[in-house]
């Protein structure tokens, strides 16, 4: 039973603005096409509520998109403002009551109907109602129609708004798709192009191995060849010959050790024998190894620091890392450069830096110096030899030892510095207090 | 007879040495340059018989310096030996050179290799 105030309201305000389906028929099926063609969501918004005030003559017409639990009222056409870019929980309002209810909903009074937020409305100039959901099997949105003056809306009314209505259900649908599919096909592009770029590294890289490998093999046998043709060899030369092989022989067993050691980083099966190591002992160790190979160059290779900072690590892999580093540094740097290492500790960090004046690196590729397989210039690679693996072992070893490793330079030929960091092992307090990183696991620098 | 100039076109040192000792050995008499540049500039200087040129060199690559030699009409008709770690950085470019030989190369092989192109 119809509550009776409407009823003695119908009585005196009598209905002037019913809409004839004949007339609406052909506008309808004009705008419900023009919704199928729509490309995007504001699109589809626009048409419809242009469409859904002209055909039923309303005062006023809101989209509402449903996000989550909350009504936004997407987009408007009316005589006064209305919710415009608001947002109202779905359970407090009229257009969340019509999406819950997959129903429409005919409210000719709004002031004796609670289901409506009163407060919403009295700033406006809606008297009556009707709303329609988007999509009715399981609402996306929602379409408002708005009277100035009291109006029950009609069947044809409602029939308009829920043909529109399931018009733009179909279009949202079709963007949404439409979108779906974009995305996925970016996402299949990226990372076909990702994984070609990695074969691609992959490749260059096998055809540098191969030819890091070859070089000092070729090498040696033309010594032995040499060495087998049974002429009196003079003792300088057959010292030569023996200095020359040994060196060959050792840049493979270093190949061969660098690989298996990022092979085994990659795999998840590097570890580390951890102890109390004094930092600078280890760096001044490797400093001196790396002078007969500064000397050959001219270059000065100096060290620094203050106090010995004491952390949990892997001597011998400590000793690996800042020999990698230094040597990096050495090799990249002209004739006559210099290097200084500088050992520092600063409350619970230990740190290296290890600085040269060498060529730079472009900022660009500061973030892959340590990736496997990369170098900024394979030509500089042909001529200082290697393969590139060093840093990339530097950072899975300083991983394994909670530390970090970072790169820094200014640019082309303002040098490089390499930094790298630990914890300070804290051997005053109680062993169980003491700071030690889990062998294969990383930790952050406390 | 004078013995044939062989030139050797290498950026490593120590393969250098070898390679030059080894052809010396052979009888040959041997020019050494360390990259493209200077292969170039020793062959228009003492015109050698025969070149052996690694590929992968700095400043000028065994490639570039090769298709260099073929357009100069001085040096155009000296056979090139190619010699390299790397094969398949001429796999496109083959018929610029008289042989490739891929490293480790047997110093047997070398020699005989230049012999034959030098008896052709």
């Amino acid at each position: 039973m119809l509550p009776r105030r409407n009823i003695g309201i119908l009585a005196v305000v009598p209905r002037t603005r019913a809409i004839d389906l004949e007339l609406v028929r052909d506008p309808l099926l004009d705008a419900v096409t023009a919704i199928a063609s729509a490309r995007d969501e504001a699109a589809v918004c626009v048409i419809v509520r242009r469409a859904a005030r002209e055909l039923t003559d309303a005062d006023g017409v809101t989209f509402v998109l449903r996000k989550g639990n909350r009504c936004y009222y997407a987009d408007e056409d009316a005589i006064g403002p209305l919710w415009k870019g608001r947002q109202f929980p779905i359970d407090t309002c009229i257009s969340g009551w019509a999406m819950l209810n997959r129903q429409h909903v005919i409210v000719p009074d709004i002031y004796s109907d609670d289901r409506i937020p009163h407060d919403a409305y009295r700033a406006t100039f809606v008297k009556s109602l009707a709303m329609v959901p988007v999509r009715r099997e399981d609402p996306i949105a929602a379409i408002g129609a708005y009277w100035a003056a009291y109006h029950m809306a009609t069947p044809v009314e409602i029939g308009v708004l829920q043909s529109l209505a399931d018009a733009a259900a179909l279009a949202l649908f079709n963007v949404q798709l439409d979108a779906d599919l974009k995305t996925a096909l970016r996402q299949e592009r990226e990372a076909r192009e990702a994984a070609e770029s990695a074969s691609r590294l992959k490749d260059e890289f096998l055809a540098l191995l191969s030819h890091e490998l070859r070089t000092p093999l070729h090498v040696i046998n033309n010594w032995l060849w040499q060495l087998k043709q049974g002429n009196a060899m003079p003792p300088m030369i057959l010292s030569k010959a023996l200095d020359v092989i040994e060196r060959n022989t050792a840049l493979q067993s270093r190949l061969v050790d660098d690989l298996l050691d990022v092979s085994r980083a990659a795999a998840g099966k590097l570890s580390i024998d951890a102890q109390l190591v004094d930092l600078g002992a280890v760096c001044r160790s490797v400093v001196e190894l790396s002078q007969p190979a500064a000397r050959e160059k001219s270059i000065v290779l100096t060290i620094s620091g203050d106090g010995d900072p004491r952390i949990w690590g892997d001597p011998e892999r400590l000793q690996q890392v800042m020999s990698n580093v230094i040597s990096n540094a050495i090799k990249f740097s002209a004739k006559g450069g210099r290097v200084d290492v500088q050992v520092m500790r600063e409350g619970s960090l230990a740190s290296v830096v290890v600085k040269d004046n060498g060529p730079g690196v472009p900022p660009e590729f500061l973030p892959h110096m340590f990736d496997r397989f990369r170098q900024a210039d394979a030509s500089m690679t042909r001529r200082q030899g290697g393969l590139g693996l060093g840093l990339t072992i530097v950072r899975d070893i300083m991983a394994l030892h909670g530390g970090t490793v970072r790169a820094e330079s200014a640019g082309k030929d303002q040098g490089t510095s390499i930094h790298l960091e630990f914890a300070v092992a804290e051997e005053s307090r109680a062993s169980s207090d003491v700071h030690r990183p889990p062998a294969g696991s990383k930790q952050p620098v406390h | 007879m004078k013995p044939a100039k062989v030139l050797v076109a290498e950026d490593y040192d120590d393969a250098r040495d070898i390679m030059a000792m080894v052809l010396q050995s052979a009888g040959y008499q041997v020019l050494e340059a360390r990259d493209g540049v200077e292969a170039l500039e020793v062959a228009r200087s003492f015109l050698p018989t025969i070149i052996v040129m690694d590929m992968f060199m700095p400043n000028m690559d065994g490639l570039t310096a090769t298709r260099a030699l073929r357009d100069e009409p001085q040096l155009r008709r000296i056979p090139v030996i190619a010699q390299t770690a790397q094969t398949s950085v001429i796999s496109g470019s083959r018929e610029l050179f008289d042989a490739v030989l891929a490293k480790p190369c047997s110093p047997d092989l070398l020699i005989r290799t230049i012999a034959d192109l030098l008896a052709r």
